[in-house]
């Protein structure tokens, strides 16, 4: 795991503020500088750094216009028969149509992914895009592995549901 | 700790008469492996009767999967170099403290990133 790669990509999919995530995260980068040799426990750098960029993006908190303080309630995330889409997943073929079809779907769910309330992108990130185990999950963001399973499972129903929509 | 009902199964599985919206509720555990074996092959066996709940599942682990590649972002090497440099530049101002951290002297003697960029 490269320390760097890390704030980046939290920075720029957690904080949402692609102008700011440079900062945070040199200032995270920093603030692990200074305090890793306080880390005895190898296991315990990669929960840290989260926890360090995490705190970095909530000190320059600034809600975006549009950034939602709501999430849906499940009753409203649940699918309808005729709502049933067919995704399609990215493909590592090359024809041009498919990396087409594959961008606009990426491009897609990194918007969908920016109007999920903050506590429910945290989730999606560290545990779908970072491939973090629930376990890891809620020791960086100090709450129950329930917890973590119910965001995920709401936010997955949101980012499909955001999909569907587009198509 | 795992929810079971009386007779072993996830409440959602309890009864096969429950409601397909209950089902749903577990789907990502399902998906995630995290479902007892009875549980996973209850499940399981719900899907493949139930076009709805069949194809329900089938996008939400395909939406996994487009989330988890709209997340592979690469950090630009201008922005690895501009990191690089000016933590080194802090790193040069601070002093060790006593119990191997390290204090920042003149912190604000050094200008953010944003600050230069917009000189």
């Amino acid at each position: 795991m490269r320390a760097q790669e890390v704030a980046y990509r939290f920075s720029v999919h957690v904080c949402g503020h692609v102008d700011e995530a440079e900062d945070v995260m040199q200032e995270a980068l920093l603030k692990t500088f200074r305090h890793v040799r306080r880390i005895h426990h190898p296991g315990a750098f990669r929960p840290w750094l989260y926890r360090t960029v995490r705190n970095a993006c909530l000190m320059r908190r600034r809600r975006r216009a549009g950034e939602p303080v709501r999430m849906a309630s499940l009753e409203e995330l649940l699918p309808t028969p005729e709502g049933l889409m067919a995704l399609d997943p990215p493909d590592p073929g090359r024809s041009p149509e498919r990396e087409l079809t594959n961008t606009r779907l990426k491009a897609r769910m990194r918007h969908a992914l920016r109007s999920l309330p903050r506590p429910f992108r945290l989730v999606v990130f560290l545990r779908d895009m970072e491939g973090l185990s629930t376990r890891e999950v809620a020791e960086i963001l100090r709450i129950s592995e329930v917890n973590v399973k119910t965001r995920l499972h709401r936010a997955r129903l949101f980012l499909r549901q955001r999909l569907e929509e587009g198509t | 700790m795992k929810r079971t009902s009386p007779r072993g199964h996830h409440p959602a599985l309890a009864h096969a008469a429950r409601s397909c919206a209950e089902l749903v509720t577990i789907i990502s555990d399902y998906i995630d492996g995290e479902l007892s074996s009875r549980d996973w092959r209850a499940l399981e066996g719900h899907l493949a009767d139930c076009v709805c709940c069949g194809r329900f599942a089938a996008d939400l682990r395909r939406s996994i999967v487009l989330c988890r590649a709209a997340g592979a972002t690469t950090l630009p090497a201008a922005v690895r170099r501009r990191a690089r440099t000016r933590i080194a530049e802090l790193l040069q101002t601070m002093t060790p403290e006593p119990h191997g951290g390290s204090r920042t002297v003149a912190p604000r003697a050094v200008r953010s990133p944003r600050a230069r960029r917009q000189r």
